[in-house]
């Protein structure tokens, strides 16, 4: 019953967030549930803890916010990517490759 | 901005967040219950896997604050690192703005004490000073009153608490088997209740202490003369202490931060004395009764408003009560002289009498210009760095263009240039204080700058540092408008295409060069200024005719004190003459009993023809050297000689006015004229040069000396004539003194020169601060110019390039260059001579034996801006000429 689960790398999350946000605006809630079903509940997320990182990229301008109904009728705050959270988007993955690659590379030769 | 904002929005913010997290909740509460929870169930699933709500609401509302002090700890990184990548442009602009700040701050530091801080003293704003002024005119106050008017108003007045009185004095104070000479205040017993002030140890005087002339000798030592006299012996209340002769009681001793309020005083009141021990206290006055001499006006009056007595309604009961005076106790008195029954009564709020009321309006005009003068060379340092950041603006252009294409908001961009603006301010205003504290001790230790002693703190309180600061944002914004407009302008097209001609640059290069003009203009008026104050210090020199007045050491001496009588004071001054005469290195000694210029003149009734009525004219009493002593010659006739002693015929010498005023056309040789105390008749045997007496500005009045052995005065000054350094004979010259009465001491030291120079102390220090700003004032024009010249030709080395390649001579180059140099140096000189030409008109009264449009000083400050700018545009016009047309067209 030893489930493992991972606490997120800081700063992973801002990326996973401009990832789900890339694909179309999407308010708060649907976040949380596609970052849970996408990772198959492997990273334990607090959902609460979402919303600051949001708030955080939000202020940085890499998204932009814009109260809409949903599907239902309700209000909610739908969140978009901006253009340089794009460019931002587009760097990190770059980045988070680069990284793993070599992370990988170096547990290869190792063993 | 952002973050600034949504400080105000915090309400519509606040909503939002809750709105949002609400929703979070219950969309999935809802999903739990469609998965088949019970309501509650799914509620509190949803909450669990939310976390702390709070908590996350807080986090949420930090963005905000963090982003902004993140972003401002970036750009004071990155600020601090443009900085020392240019560390010349970083040095000049900190010192210019140290140089301007520093100036401020210090000049501040002495308005504020002199003019604005109000006095340490509970309710201060309910203290009141009384004084006379004139009907004739509201320039002439006579801050004192007499003690029979004082007494008057005490007992009379309705709307004042209860009247002090005080008055400044100096005593001899007995310590061990010398004495020494100690400054302090002769005050009514209620002076310290009135202040407000409780006694450190044992009490203030009583009433009956301060009611019989001579009857109660009774002291209150100051905190410092405590400590130092007595070793701080909490014992001391009760001992008895010799002043002026006299033992007094000490009864109680002053806080170790009272030492009166008055700050036109050379030195700080060590101890005080109650009034009616004047017969003690002022020696100098023999018998003379001051319970009842109206007229003889010695003491200020301060009080306390009475509750709910407003400014008005005290004036208004001062001047009835100087009604009522005028119609009783003066009517007598001053049948005689009617400038007393001219006095109109004067209250004025006790913190702006910290200064005698008739110096005041000068204090307040000297420190005025001071203030006005250090804020133009501020606004020249200002501009001069404002002209400097324009330069880097534009250099700096491709930068921002770059920042800006890569999306950094123009507001980004805009807080971390001001962040750039107020880090060079910050430095400055550091640096900028450390140079006024430095400023202020040699401020304080110039020897009265203005024509009375002040007593000046040199250090810098919180009131400067707070004016210091104000002055710093102003600056910061100012600056920070230069970003402003660059940031507003940026245009990413223009920059990317290298148009570096582009509309925005040249309105900017039109902006530097209209600071560089105001900048001449400044330094103009700063340096005709500064001309016009030299000129007046070295005529007011050359006004005195003294011989070589450093080599003459003066020494004041008082008889009165030690109750000489006429025999013994001839017999102790003829020793002392005769002892100090063959001192190795005197040339000549002499005694006099007025010391020209030294703000005083004797005046004494003489009868020039027999029958005529007594007139008054300008009067001393010397010693038979004293002409061959300070280099006065005798024109005519003989000087004093040993003969002219008493019981010889009496004689006098005139000065050459006198002469011409009394005979004229006539040989005044040999005439009798009636003179008095003793009244005689005497000879006249000379006739010396004229000199002035009170002070350079005195026209020079008709004047007449006596011989000291046959007009005998206590209180003479002694003057030496010395080889070489005078004050190598002071020891010696006291040495005498102490021999002939141990108890007789001379006063403080001076050479003739230096005692002429306190009374030039405000010309002395208005030429040296002028000068010292004027030449801060066109050093600071000329390196701008030199800044936006060098900058202008860094910017068309291309275009001068074209010029070149296409024929134009390296001489047309330099002088393109330079001429524009010079048109702007002579449109700032076209300006500033106008605003000289109005301005000197405010300063004409202060000027002396020259005009305040003097063409030769406006010329010769003229031709010195004009050469420094020559240079200034020298240097870059060279390099502009050097240029290489091969290297300049390849370059882009």
């Amino acid at each position: 019953m030893a489930e493992q689960k991972a606490e997120f790398l800081k700063g992973t999350l801002d990326m996973l967030i401009l990832k789900i946000v890339a694909m179309g605006p999407i308010h708060g809630y649907a976040i949380a549930q596609r970052v849970q079903q996408i990772s198959r509940e492997f990273f334990q997320l607090q959902q609460g803890s979402l919303y600051p990182a949001l708030h955080r990229i939000e202020d940085r301008g890499w998204l932009q916010a814009e109260w809409k109904p949903t599907d239902t009728g309700r209000e909610a705050k739908f969140y978009a990517l901006t253009k340089t959270g794009r460019k931002q988007l587009e760097a990190e993955v770059a980045n988070w490759e680069r990284i793993t690659a070599a992370v990988a590379l170096i547990l290869r030769t190792a063993e | 901005m952002r973050w600034y904002g949504r400080f105000f929005r915090r309400g519509l913010t606040e909503r939002q967040l809750d709105a949002e997290l609400r929703f979070h909740l219950e969309q999935q509460t809802a999903d739990y219950v469609a998965a088949g929870m019970t309501p509650e169930e799914a509620r509190r699933r949803a909450r669990l896997e939310f976390g702390g709500l709070d908590q996350v609401k807080e986090e949420c509302r930090d963005v905000g604050a963090a982003r902004f002090m993140e972003t401002l700890l970036q750009d004071v990184r990155y600020g601090v690192r443009i900085l020392r990548r240019n560390p010349g442009f970083t040095a000049v602009a900190v010192l210019t703005l140290a140089l301007g700040i520093g100036a401020n701050a210090a000049i501040f530091s002495f308005v504020d004490q002199l003019l604005l801080r109000p006095l340490p003293f509970p309710e201060a704003d309910r203290l009141v000073s009384l004084c006379y002024g004139s009907m004739q005119s509201s320039d002439i106050y006579n801050g004192s009153v007499s003690l029979p008017d004082y007494v008057f108003y005490r007992d009379h007045s309705t709307t004042l608490a209860a009247l002090a009185a005080y008055t400044e004095t100096d005593v001899a104070w007995r310590l061990g088997d010398h004495q020494v000479r100690l400054p302090g205040e002769i005050v009514s017993y209620n002076y310290f209740s009135v202040l407000g002030v409780s006694p450190f140890r044992g009490r203030w005087f009583l009433a009956d202490e301060d009611a019989v002339p001579g009857r109660n000798p009774v002291v209150v030592l100051g905190y410092g003369l405590w400590q130092q006299a007595f070793g701080s012996d909490p014992g001391v209340v009760g001992r008895r202490v010799v002043i002026n002769g006299v033992a007094f009681t000490v009864v109680g001793i002053a806080p170790r931060n009272f030492a009166g309020w008055r700050l036109d005083r050379a030195t700080k009141p060590e101890l005080w004395i109650p009034t009616m021990m004047y017969p003690v206290a002022l020696p100098q006055i023999g018998q003379f009764d001051l319970q009842h001499a109206v007229g003889a006006e010695w003491l200020s009056a301060v009080d306390r408003l009475k509750a709910g007595v407003t400014m008005a309604q005290a004036q208004a009961d001062f001047s009835y009560r100087l009604e009522q005076l005028r119609q009783t106790l003066w009517r007598d008195a001053f049948a005689k002289t009617d400038e007393p029954m001219q006095y109109v009564g004067v209250l004025t709020p006790a913190n702006e009498a910290r200064i005698d009321p008739g110096s005041r309006k000068t204090v307040r005009t000297f420190l005025s210009m001071l203030m006005a003068v250090a804020g133009l060379v501020l606004l020249i340092a200002c501009s001069n760095v404002a002209s400097l950041m324009l330069s880097r603006a534009v250099k700096r252009q491709s930068e921002m263009g770059v920042r800006l294409a890569l999306g950094v908001g123009r507001r980004r961009l805009f807080q971390q240039l001001l962040t750039e603006s107020m880090l060079i301010t910050s430095i400055g205003c550091i640096a900028g204080l450390m140079l006024a504290i430095a400023a202020a001790k040699v401020l304080a230790s110039v020897h009265q700058p203005v024509k009375m002693p002040l007593l000046l703190e040199p250090n810098l309180d919180l009131r400067v540092l707070a004016f210091t600061l104000i002055m710093a944002s102003l600056i910061t914004l100012l600056f920070g408008l230069i970003p402003l407009r660059q940031g507003a302008r940026l245009d990413l097209v223009s920059i990317f295409k290298g148009e570096s001609g582009s509309r925005s640059v040249r309105s900017r290069i039109g902006m530097q060069q209209f600071l560089i003009t105001i900048q001449v203009a400044l330094s103009v008026v700063l340096l005709i200024g500064a001309i016009l104050f030299v000129r007046t210090l070295r005529n007011a020199e050359a006004a005195d005719p003294t011989r070589d007045p450093g080599s003459v050491l003066l020494l004041k001496i008082d008889l009165t004190e030690r109750k000489y009588d006429e025999a013994r004071g001839k017999q102790f001054y003829s020793e002392l003459l005769a002892r100090v005469r063959t001192l190795p290195g005197v040339r000549s000694v002499a005694l006099v009993y007025v010391v020209p210029l030294g703000g005083w003149r004797g005046g004494d009734n003489v009868v020039p023809h027999p029958g005529d009525k007594p007139m008054q004219v300008d009067f001393n009493d010397v010693s038979e050297e004293y002409f061959q002593t300070v280099g006065l010659p005798i024109v005519r006739g003989r000087a004093f000689n040993a003969g002219d002693r008493a019981g010889a015929p009496n004689v006098a010498i005139i000065n050459e006015q006198m002469a011409e005023r009394f005979w004229p056309g006539e040989n005044p040789i040999g005439k009798q004229i009636g003179l008095e105390q003793p009244t005689r008749t005497a000879e006249i045997i000379g006739i010396v040069r004229d000199g002035r007496f009170r002070n350079y500005r005195a026209s020079v009045q008709p004047c007449f000396y006596v011989p000291f052995l046959q007009e005998y005065l206590g209180r003479m000054s002694l003057e030496v004539r010395v080889a070489g350094d005078p004050m190598r004979l002071v020891a010696p010259v006291r040495r005498q003194i102490h021999d002939l009465d141990e108890e007789v001491v001379a006063g403080d030291v001076w050479t003739l020169k230096s005692f002429r120079d306190v009374g030039l102390g405000q010309e002395r220090s208005s030429a040296a601060l002028l000068s010292a700003f004027g030449v801060l004032a066109v050093t600071l024009a000329g390196i701008g110019l030199y800044g936006v010249l060098a900058f202008a030709v860094a910017r068309r080395t291309h275009e001068i390039g074209i010029r070149m390649a296409l024929g134009a001579s390296r001489s047309s180059v330099l002088r393109l260059v330079a001429g524009q140099g010079m048109a702007l140096t002579l449109a700032g000189l076209a300006v500033g001579l106008i605003a000289a030409f109005g301005l000197a008109r405010l300063i004409a009264s202060a000027l002396y034996g020259v005009q305040p449009t003097d063409p030769i000083t406006f010329t010769g400050a003229a031709a010195f801006v004009a050469v420094v700018a020559l240079v200034a545009s020298y240097i870059p016009a060279r390099r502009a000429a050097r240029v290489d047309p091969m290297v300049a067209l390849r370059y882009e």
